[in-house]
C-alpha cells in the first residue's frame, strides 16, 4: 500500500506540475510570439519604407505601418435585414439570441472539463478505493453530459457565424480583416479540443489504472488548456470592440496582431469569464442533480444525487467567491480605459442594470446560505449551530440591502424633483462604492461562516487546542468584519482616487477568513468524533429548489452582464472607431432587455433539458453502480 | 406597456404549470421544476420592468454654420452650449447629460465635489491662473503640445480650448489617470470620438461656461482662433454650409415597425406640411393635404385624375392602403391637383427619399394609422385642413379651427 501511495503522490506532483506548466504556457505563448510578430511587421514596414504610411496606435500610442483599410462608414441601408415582425425586425435581436445561446453552451462545455479534471484528480488522490471510484464515475458522467452540449455549442457557433456574415456583412468583413490569423488559430484549436475531448471521453474506460490513468488525467489538463486558449481568443474580439487597440484612429490595422489581442480589457475579461464559467457550470450540474434528486424513486438514488448536488454547489460557490474581485478588476480597467464608459455603466444610463445585478448576486448568496442551512439537517449534531443562522441571515440581509441601493441614477425630471437630486438624502449614502465594497465583503464572509459551520456540523472537535482554535476563528472574523466596515465608513471621508485603494485591505481581510479560516477549521476537524454520518439523501426538498435558484439566478446574471458589457458601447460597433449606423443603434429600455434575457434564459434551459435527456438515454447503466456506493457515510465538507 | 405585460405573463404562467403538475403526477417533477424556473425568471423580468424605463438614442447632430455662430446673440449661443452639455436648455438645473457628456465627470455647482474631474465653477478666473502655474510652465506630462508646433496656451480661453483638445497637456493635481502620477489625463479628447464636438459646438460650450457666471465670454471668433491653435486642420469637422444637410447624421432617421405613429411623424417631419388627427405635433401643417386617408384614399383612387395616372403607368394603387403607401414612397406617382407646384407639376413638393427611410413594417404601420383617420377624427381634433383643401370642402360642414401659433 505504501508503495502505491508513494507512486500516487509522485504522479500527483507530476500531474499538478503539468497543469500549472501548461496553463502558464498557454498564457505565455502570445508573449513570446508578440515581439516576433511585431518585429516582422516593422521589418516589413522598413523594407517598403518609402511607400508605407505610419500611424499611431489608438491605445498603445506606438507607431506602426498602416496595414489595413479604415473602418467603414456605413449607412442604414448597409444592414441587410429580414422583414420580420418586431422585435425580430432588428438584426441585433437575432444576433443577441444566437450569441447568448452560444455563450451559454460554450461556458458550460468549458466549465465541465475543468470540473472533470479536478474531480478525476481528486479521485486519483483519494486513498479510499470506493470513494475514488465514486469521484471517477462522477467525472465520467459529467463529461458524457458535456459531449452533447459540445455539439450544440458548435452548431450554435456556426449559426452565429452565418448570422454575422448575412446580417452584419461589413462589420464582419472589418473584424475578420483584423483578426484573420486569430480566426484560423481559433478553428485549429477547436479541432484540437474536439479531438482531445473525444479521446478523453472514449479513453475513459480503457485508461483506468496506473500510468494510463495518469496519462488520461493529463489529457484532461490538455483539454482545458485548449479550451481556455480558445475562449481567450474569442474574448479578444469582444474586448477589442470595447477597447480597441492595434489600430489607428481610423481603425486601420497597424501590423501588430498582439497589440489587437492584448487590448485594455482582454485579460480582465479572460479572468472574469473563466471564473464565471466555473460558477455557471457548477450551477447547471447542481440543477441537474437537484432535478434528479426530486425525481429519484429510491433512497440510493436520492443519496447519489444529493451528493452530486453538494459537490457541484461547492464548486460553483467556491468559484463565486473570487468572482466579485475579478469583476472589480474588470470595472477598474474599464474606468482606466475610458472614464465616461465606466460612469455610463455605474452611474449613468446602465446604472439600473447594476441594481438588478445586485439583486441577482443577493439571490445567489441567499440560495447558497439557505442550501447550507438545509444541508445541516442531514447531519446529527448540527442542531448546536442552528442558533447562529438567524444572525448570519440578518447580516447577509443588511449587507444585501446596502448592496442593492443605487447611487446616481437616470431619472425622470419629476422623480428627480421628488427625491431632491440624483442621490436620495438618506439612503443615497449607501449607494457609493465604499458602502458596496463593505456590503459584498460582508456577504462573502457570512457565506464563509455558513460553510465553516456546515463543515463542523456532524463532528465533535477533539484537538487539545480547540479553545484557541475557536478563539482564533472568532477573532479573525471579528477583525475582518470590523476592518471591512471601518474601511467602508472611512471611505466616505477621503477622495475617490484614494478610496479605490481601500478595497485591497478589505479583500485581504475576506480572503484571509476564507483561506486561513478554512485551514484552521480543517485542522480542528482532524481526528474529530463523528456524531453521525452525513445522511445523503435526507435533505429537504426545499434545498433542491435552492439549487435551482442558484442555477437560474446565475443564468440570468450572465445574460445581464453580457448585455451590460455589450450595450456600454452605445452606438459604436467598435468603440470610437467603427460607428453603428444601423437603424437600431439606440439602447433599449431595461424592461425590453430584461424580457429578452428572460426569453434567452428559458430557451437555454429548454435546450439543457433536451441535452440532459439525451445524456440520460445512455448514462443509466453507468450511474447505477455508482449509486450503490452513494449512501455510504462520508464526512462533511466534501473532503471525503 | 406590452413589454411589462410579457414579464408579468412569464411570472404568472407557472400557475398553469403548477395546476398541470397537480393533475399529472407522472410529469409533476418536471412541471414543478420548469414552473419554478419561470417564477424566478418572471420575477427578475417583472422587477426590471418596474424600474424606470429609458431609451437612449445617439446624440443628435446640431446643425451650425460659421456665419450663424459668429452672428448669434451671446445668450442664444450660451443656450446652445447648455444643450450640448446638459441635453437641453434648463438641463443645468436638472443635472442632465447632453452630447458633450461633461457632467459624467465634472461638477458645475458651488459646493459640489468633483471626484473624477475638477468642479468647473470659476473656470474663467482659474484658467488665467493655471497658465502661470509652474507645473504648466515646466510641463512634465505625457503630452506637452496638442500637436507638433501648436505651442501652449497664453490666455484663459486658450487654456480652456487646450484642455478640451489636449487634456493630457496639463493635468490638475489629483485628477490624473491612476498610476501615472498625474502625468496623463483620463479625459477624452473632446473633438474626437466618442464625443466628437465640432469647433462650432465647442464655441457654444465655452460661451456657456463664461456666460453662466456673469462673465463676458470671448467672441466666437476669438474662441475659434483658440481652438484652431490646438486642433490641426485635418482633425476639424467641416462646418455645414448654410441650408445644407448635416454631413454625418448621428443616428439614421429610419422608421421602424417599433415606432409609434407619433414617433414616425416626428422623425420624418410630416407635421411640417400635414395635419394629422391624433398626432399632437401635426396640427398646423398647411402645405400638404390633411391626412384623413380613411376618407380621402378611396376618393382619390376613384378620381379621374388618379385613373389617368394609372393609365399612364405612373400610379399603381388598387386599394386605399396601397395608395397611402405609394404616396409616401413615391410621391410623384400622383399629386393631388390642389397641391401640385405651379412651376413643376410633375414633381411633388414632398420629400422624395422616404423609400429609403421607412422599413416595410414601419410603412405599413403608418399607412394603417392614416387609414384609421377620417372626417370624424379630424372633427374631434378640430383640424381646419389646409387652405387648398379645407375641412369643410372635404367633409362638409366646418371643424372649429385651432389658431395657428
Amino acid at each position: 500500500m505504501k508503495a502505491i501511495s508513494k507512486r500516487i503522490r509522485a504522479w500527483s506532483l507530476v500531474s499538478l506540475g503539468a497543469v500549472v506548466t501548461m496553463l502558464v504556457m498557454s498564457l505565455a505563448v502570445p508573449f513570446f510570439t508578440a515581439p516576433v510578430m511585431a518585429d516582422e511587421a516593422t521589418k516589413a514596414a522598413t523594407e517598403a519604407a518609402p511607400k508605407v504610411e505610419m500611424a499611431k496606435d489608438i491605445y498603445f500610442k506606438t507607431e506602426g505601418p498602416v496595414s489595413g483599410n479604415p473602418a467603414p462608414e456605413l449607412k442604414a441601408t448597409d444592414y441587410p435585414s429580414y422583414n420580420l415582425p418586431y422585435p425580430l425586425s432588428e438584426n441585433r435581436i437575432l444576433i443577441w439570441s444566437i450569441a447568448q445561446q452560444h455563450l451559454y453552451f460554450g461556458s458550460f462545455v468549458l466549465a465541465v472539463p475543468i470540473f472533470c479534471m479536478i474531480i478525476e484528480l481528486v479521485g486519483l488522490l483519494t486513498k479510499d478505493p470506493v470513494m475514488s471510484k465514486k469521484y471517477d464515475d462522477l467525472a465520467h458522467l459529467l463529461v458524457k453530459i458535456s459531449l452533447t452540449a459540445y455539439s450544440v455549442t458548435a452548431i450554435l457557433g456556426g449559426l452565429l457565424l452565418f448570422s454575422f456574415i448575412t446580417l452584419y456583412p461589413d462589420f464582419f468583413k472589418y473584424i475578420s480583416s483584423l483578426f484573420r490569423p486569430v480566426m484560423h488559430i481559433y478553428a485549429l484549436l477547436f479541432l484540437a479540443e474536439s479531438g482531445t475531448l473525444y479521446l478523453y471521453y472514449y479513453g475513459w474506460d480503457r485508461m483506468t489504472h496506473g500510468f494510463a490513468k495518469w496519462v488520461h488525467a493529463c489529457m484532461g489538463v490538455l483539454l482545458n488548456v485548449f479550451g481556455s486558449v480558445l475562449m481567450m481568443l474569442a474574448n479578444s474580439w469582444a474586448s477589442f470592440m470595447m477597447s480597441p487597440a492595434g489600430v489607428d484612429e481610423k481603425g486601420r490595422y497597424l501590423g501588430n496582431i498582439w497589440a489587437i489581442l492584448h487590448n485594455a480589457l482582454w485579460n480582465p475579461l479572460n479572468v472574469h469569464r473563466i471564473i464565471g464559467n466555473m460558477v455557471f457550470g457548477g450551477g447547471i450540474v447542481a440543477a441537474y442533480a437537484a432535478y434528479k434528486f426530486l425525481a429519484a424513486k429510491t433512497l440510493e438514488e436520492k443519496a447519489y444525487y444529493d451528493w452530486m448536488g453538494y459537490i457541484a454547489m461547492f464548486m460553483a460557490v467556491g468559484s463565486l467567491i473570487p468572482l466579485p474581485f475579478a469583476g472589480y478588476w474588470l470595472m477598474r480597467e474599464v474606468y482606466g480605459f475610458r472614464q465616461q464608459m465606466g460612469i455610463t455603466l455605474m452611474g449613468g444610463l446602465l446604472a439600473w442594470l447594476f441594481i438588478i445585478q445586485a439583486v441577482l448576486i443577493g439571490a445567489l448568496f441567499f440560495s447558497t446560505n439557505y442550501y447550507l442551512f438545509n444541508g445541516m439537517e442531514r447531519m446529527r449534531g448540527a442542531e448546536k449551530y442552528q442558533k447562529y443562522i438567524k444572525y448570519i441571515l440578518f447580516l447577509t440581509t443588511a449587507a444585501f440591502l446596502v448592496w442593492l441601493t443605487p447611487h446616481t441614477l437616470v431619472m425622470r425630471p419629476a422623480e428627480l424633483k421628488a427625491i431632491g437630486g440624483q442621490q436620495h438624502p438618506v439612503i443615497g449614502n449607501f449607494g457609493v462604492m465604499s458602502a458596496k465594497n463593505g456590503a459584498v465583503n460582508t456577504m462573502i464572509m457570512t457565506t464563509i461562516i455558513s460553510f465553516l459551520l456546515y463543515q463542523r456540523s456532524n463532528k465533535i472537535v477533539v484537538v487539545k487546542w480547540e479553545a484557541w482554535g475557536n478563539a482564533a476563528l472568532m477573532a479573525m472574523f471579528t477583525v475582518a468584519l470590523v476592518n471591512n466596515w471601518w474601511l467602508a465608513i472611512y471611505g466616505y471621508f477621503i477622495p475617490a482616487n484614494v478610496r479605490v485603494g481601500l478595497s485591497v485591505p478589505q479583500v485581504i481581510g475576506t480572503l484571509t477568513t476564507l483561506f486561513i479560516g478554512s485551514a484552521i477549521n480543517i485542522a480542528m476537524m482532524r481526528g474529530s468524533k463523528l456524531t453521525g454520518p452525513i445522511e445523503w439523501g435526507k435533505i429537504s426538498v426545499r434545498s433542491q429548489y435552492a439549487l435551482f435558484s442558484l442555477a437560474v439566478s446565475f443564468t440570468w446574471l450572465m445574460a445581464l452582464m453580457g448585455y451590460i458589457r455589450s450595450s456600454v458601447r452605445l452606438f459604436w460597433h467598435v468603440m470610437e472607431v467603427f460607428r453603428d449606423n444601423s437603424p437600431w443603434a439606440f439602447t433599449h429600455t431595461i424592461g425590453f432587455a430584461a424580457n429578452m434575457m428572460s426569453v434567452n434564459v428559458m430557451a437555454f434551459w429548454l435546450f439543457v433539458l433536451f441535452v440532459f435527456w439525451l445524456g440520460e438515454l445512455t448514462s443509466k447503466h453507468a450511474v447505477a453502480e455508482a449509486r450503490k456506493e452513494a449512501a455510504r457515510p462520508a464526512m462533511a465538507g466534501g473532503s471525503e | 406597456m406590452t413589454q411589462g405585460l410579457l414579464s408579468v405573463g412569464i411570472l404568472m404562467s407557472p400557475v398553469v404549470l403548477f395546476i398541470l403538475a397537480y393533475n399529472l403526477p407522472r410529469f409533476r417533477g418536471i412541471l414543478l421544476a420548469v414552473g419554478f424556473y419561470m417564477v424566478m425568471t418572471g420575477t427578475f423580468a417583472s422587477y426590471s420592468n418596474w424600474l424606470p424605463q429609458v431609451e437612449s438614442y445617439p446624440p443628435p447632430v446640431i446643425k451650425m454654420d460659421v456665419g450663424a455662430i459668429d452672428t448669434m446673440p451671446t445668450d442664444k449661443l450660451a443656450e446652445m452650449g447648455e444643450t450640448i452639455i446638459f441635453g437641453k436648455v434648463g438641463g443645468f438645473a436638472e443635472r442632465g447629460i447632453g452630447k458633450g457628456q461633461c457632467p459624467l465627470c465634472h461638477t458645475f455647482k458651488k459646493g459640489d465635489i468633483g471626484d473624477r474631474a475638477p468642479n468647473l465653477i470659476g473656470l474663467g478666473a482659474r484658467a488665467a491662473e493655471r497658465i502661470k502655474d509652474p507645473r504648466y510652465i515646466k510641463a512634465d506630462f505625457v503630452q506637452t503640445e496638442s500637436f507638433k508646433g501648436s505651442g501652449r496656451a497664453t490666455t484663459a480661453e486658450e487654456y480652456i480650448a487646450e484642455s478640451h483638445s489636449c487634456p493630457a497637456c496639463f493635468v490638475v493635481e489629483g485628477f490624473g489617470t491612476k498610476g501615472t502620477n498625474d502625468r496623463d489625463s483620463p479625459m477624452p479628447v473632446i473633438h474626437k470620438p466618442p464625443i466628437g464636438l465640432s469647433i462650432e459646438e465647442l464655441i457654444a460650450v465655452d460661451t456657456w461656461l463664461w456666460f453662466r457666471e456673469g462673465n463676458t465670454p470671448p467672441t466666437p471668433k476669438e474662441i475659434r482662433a483658440a481652438y484652431e491653435k490646438f486642433i490641426p486642420e485635418a482633425d476639424r469637422s467641416k462646418p455645414a454650409a448654410p441650408g445644407a444637410q448635416a454631413a454625418a447624421p448621428a443616428g439614421p432617421p429610419i422608421v421602424l415597425v417599433s415606432d409609434t405613429p407619433d414617433q414616425i411623424v416626428a422623425k420624418m417631419g410630416c407635421f411640417a406640411c400635414h395635419q394629422i388627427p391624433g398626432i399632437a405635433l401635426a396640427k398646423f401643417g398647411a402645405i400638404g393635404p390633411m391626412l384623413i386617408e380613411g376618407h380621402n384614399a378611396p376618393r382619390r383612387i376613384a378620381s379621374a385624375a388618379y385613373q389617368a395616372r394609372v393609365k399612364a403607368g405612373m400610379a399603381h394603387a388598387k386599394t386605399p392602403k396601397e395608395y397611402v403607401m405609394e404616396s409616401i414612397v413615391n410621391p410623384n406617382a400622383f399629386i393631388v391637383p390642389q397641391f401640385a407646384a405651379k412651376t413643376n407639376p410633375e414633381i411633388s413638393p414632398m420629400i422624395q427619399d422616404f423609400a429609403t427611410k421607412f422599413t416595410y413594417g414601419g410603412l405599413e404601420k403608418m399607412a394603417d394609422y392614416l387609414l384609421q383617420q377620417n372626417c370624424d377624427t379630424a372633427k374631434r381634433d378640430k383640424l381646419p385642413g389646409p387652405p387648398q383643401e379645407p375641412f369643410a370642402e372635404v367633409c362638409g360642414g366646418a371643424a372649429k379651427a385651432v389658431s395657428a401659433p
